[in-house]
């Protein structure tokens, strides 16, 4: 519990310096100042139209792929899998992409397709890792599947972007993951599912957890297997392609959070979860204040910071778990 | 089956012989049908003139199928050295992040340093030697099986990053143009190309033929290799540099074209067995044909769009890629 707490006031400093940092140095006073009163200078626009935006979206999208990823996590019994390993980023993004370019969709209406490729890419990727299952190490299947289903829908998506390189060139950022360049209309329309699944996750919390001891030992403790899986895949699609549709695929987080809460406080209780929840929106600030500040003026998209980061971790953990497997 | 001609004595399986000459053929006449496909008509003759250098073919297709041609025999090539020196079938400069390698080398080199093609390719070799390094030598000890795939797949990721940020530091058209270089195309090939990668290719194919006959033993594991009298302290090395030396220079042209070794080593194998000198001299035939196939397929299909190259042999790839390791675990079952 105190993990929790101390998290929950770290979320606020964090938020505080994402505000004031950046390629302009905002004063706390500042800062405050513009919180406080409602017309103000320069200095408060920026705050108020530019920071403020980022840092709600920091945490929205850091508690849906925290809590995404630990419930996959969780289920799968697999620490390598995550909504980006397991390619629903990908497919999420290539149902999104696809529709803007064939259907015209555009802000509102995207969530549904992007739902639509989250799930398809998920299914797929099952399908293919039942394909390739064998005497090796089952995870190492499942995250090798998620790859290949991940390096597809991204090259396709690539390709339609190329096809009219005008009307995406505002897509480019959202492509990457920047959370500087979304579009705000969208958050309160995801919010809603993304609420429902974040509730669905506290809900049936004692179910997953069951789901920790192995798919036997559950079964033999009463849990119908096949409904909690399901239903946790399902929360867990519903939460990444949330994400997805507000900011693009940032990758990682998901694999991250998940690691960290665990170390802290092990996997079951709603403690993790609420820690998971905390967590997300603590990294993604950290790694978005990083992108800001590195190379300012220029901004680097978060997702890509995201990636550099997550992918030395995702090297380190497999060299450590195909190590493991061979002694 | 023994051929002796002269001095030189050596054997050749029957599948081989048959298997060699037809898939010529088969190369060669889907190279004339990609001579001719495309929005525009064109005659019999045309397509012989342009053989001969005239014409607006010769300009415009031809150095498309040479290089697609070449890169692709290339690329299949250093795949399967990579399969032989890992000793893992699934091996290709694509998975295992040389590829990705050279990709950062030669954004890093053209958009930061300005360095021009000549350059590019060598600092895409050095891209990709830093890369197979790494990658080989994290994933010492675990080359069966996925491990080391997943080694090459956690590097390809970091790699990607950095690519990316080279990729959005600039306009949006230039994001569309690396974008699409990034996946694999032939779409901006000229003359120069072909005689840039023709070069790298008289270099380095004598080598390899050089080196075959050592291959054989190699494949039956390290250990046994020394057994017989082959000294892996230096062959290795050499060979993962000729590995590098032949994917640098395709992606300096193509980009990287994906999962083209693994798909010819997989096919290769099931048509002519496993000795290796046959698998690679089939596989790179097959490599040429594929990555033709894509090329103009990716032409052909949705007229005026163009499917880029990279893209088509990445959706035939992973495809193989699984059906090449359900095959492999079934076998280890």
């Amino acid at each position: 519990m105190r993990v929790v707490i101390l998290l929950a006031f770290l979320l606020p400093i964090l938020a505080l310096a994402q505000v004031s940092l950046g390629a302009v140095h905002i004063p706390m006073r500042s800062v405050i100042a513009a919180l406080i009163q409602p017309e103000g200078d320069f200095l408060a626009t920026i705050v108020r139209q530019q920071r403020l935006p980022r840092v709600g979206v920091a945490i929205f999208v850091g508690a849906c792929l925290g809590v995404s990823g630990l419930i996959l996590q969780k289920v799968m019994q697999n620490v390598l899998v995550s909504p980006s390993t397991l390619g629903i980023n990908a497919g999420a993004t290539l149902a999104v992409v696809l529709s803007v370019f064939f259907l015209g969709l555009d802000g509102r209406s995207l969530f549904l397709p992007g739902l639509l490729g989250g799930i398809a890419a998920m299914a797929l990727t099952l399908m293919a890792a039942r394909l390739i299952a064998g005497q090796g190490d089952r995870r190492l299947d499942v995250v090798l599947a998620g790859s290949m289903v991940g390096i597809l829908c991204s090259s396709a998506s690539t390709f339609v972007m190329t096809l009219d390189s005008d009307a995406f060139g505002t897509m480019i950022g959202w492509l990457v993951g920047d959370i500087g360049n979304f579009d705000h209309l969208m958050l309160p329309m995801v919010a809603l599912p993304a609420g429902a699944a974040l509730a669905g996750a506290f809900l049936f919390s004692r179910h997953l957890d069951v789901m920790v001891t192995g798919d036997d030992q559950a079964a033999l403790l009463g849990v119908d297997v096949r409904r909690v899986q399901a239903l946790a895949v399902g929360i867990a699609v519903v939460l990444a392609v949330s994400a997805v549709v507000v900011v693009g695929p940032i990758g990682f987080l998901g694999l991250v959070v998940p690691h960290l809460v665990k170390l802290a406080l092990g996997e079951t209780g709603r403690a993790t979860l609420l820690a998971a929840m905390l967590a997300g929106p603590c990294i993604l600030m950290l790694a978005d204040i990083a992108a800001r500040v590195a190379v300012a003026p220029r901004v680097l998209p978060v997702g890509i910071v995201m990636g550099l980061a997550g992918g030395v971790l995702f090297l380190g953990m497999v060299l450590s778990m195909t190590r493991r497997g061979r002694a | 089956m023994i051929v002796r001609t002269g001095a030189i004595s050596f054997t050749v399986s029957g599948r081989f012989l048959l298997m060699f000459p037809a898939l010529t053929l088969l190369v060669l006449a889907l190279a004339w049908v990609a001579l001719g496909a495309g929005l525009t008509e064109t005659s019999a003759a045309e397509r012989l003139a342009a053989l001969r250098g005239e014409g607006m073919l010769a300009e415009l297709r031809l150095p498309r199928i040479l290089v697609a041609l070449l890169g692709g025999a290339m690329t299949a090539a250093s795949g399967m050295i990579l399969q032989i020196v890992s000793r893992n079938g699934l091996a290709d400069p694509g998975l295992l992040g040389l590829s990705q390698g050279s990709v950062v080398a030669i954004l890093l080199g053209g958009v930061v340093f300005g360095l021009g093609p000549q350059a590019l390719v060598w600092a895409g070799l050095a891209g990709a030697l830093a890369v197979s390094l790494l990658v080989l030598g994290l994933g010492r000890g675990m080359m069966a099986g996925g491990g080391i795939v997943m080694v090459g797949l956690a590097v390809n990721i970091v790699l990607g990053a950095v690519t990316e940020i080279v990729m959005t530091s600039g306009d949006a058209a230039r994001f569309a143009r690396l974008a699409v270089w990034s996946r694999g195309t032939l779409s901006g090939v000229s003359n120069g190309d072909v005689a840039l990668i023709a070069v790298w290719a008289a270099g380095c194919l004598p080598v390899l033929a050089l080196l075959g006959r050592s291959l054989g033993p190699l494949a039956l594991g390290h250990d046994t290799a020394r057994a017989v009298g082959i000294d892996t302290r230096w062959l290795l090395p050499v060979l993962v540099m000729l590995a590098a030396c032949l994917s640098a220079p395709v992606v300096a042209v193509c980009g990287p074209v994906s999962f083209l070794g693994l798909i010819a080593g997989y096919v290769a194998r099931r048509l002519v067995g496993d000795a290796p000198q046959e698998v690679l001299a089939t596989g790179m035939l097959l490599g040429a044909g594929v990555l033709l196939l894509a090329d103009t397929a990716g032409r052909a299909l949705l007229p005026p769009f163009v499917i880029p190259a990279g893209l088509m042999t990445s959706f035939a790839g992973v495809l193989v890629f699984l059906l090449a390791i359900a095959a492999e675990r079934r076998l280890n079952r």
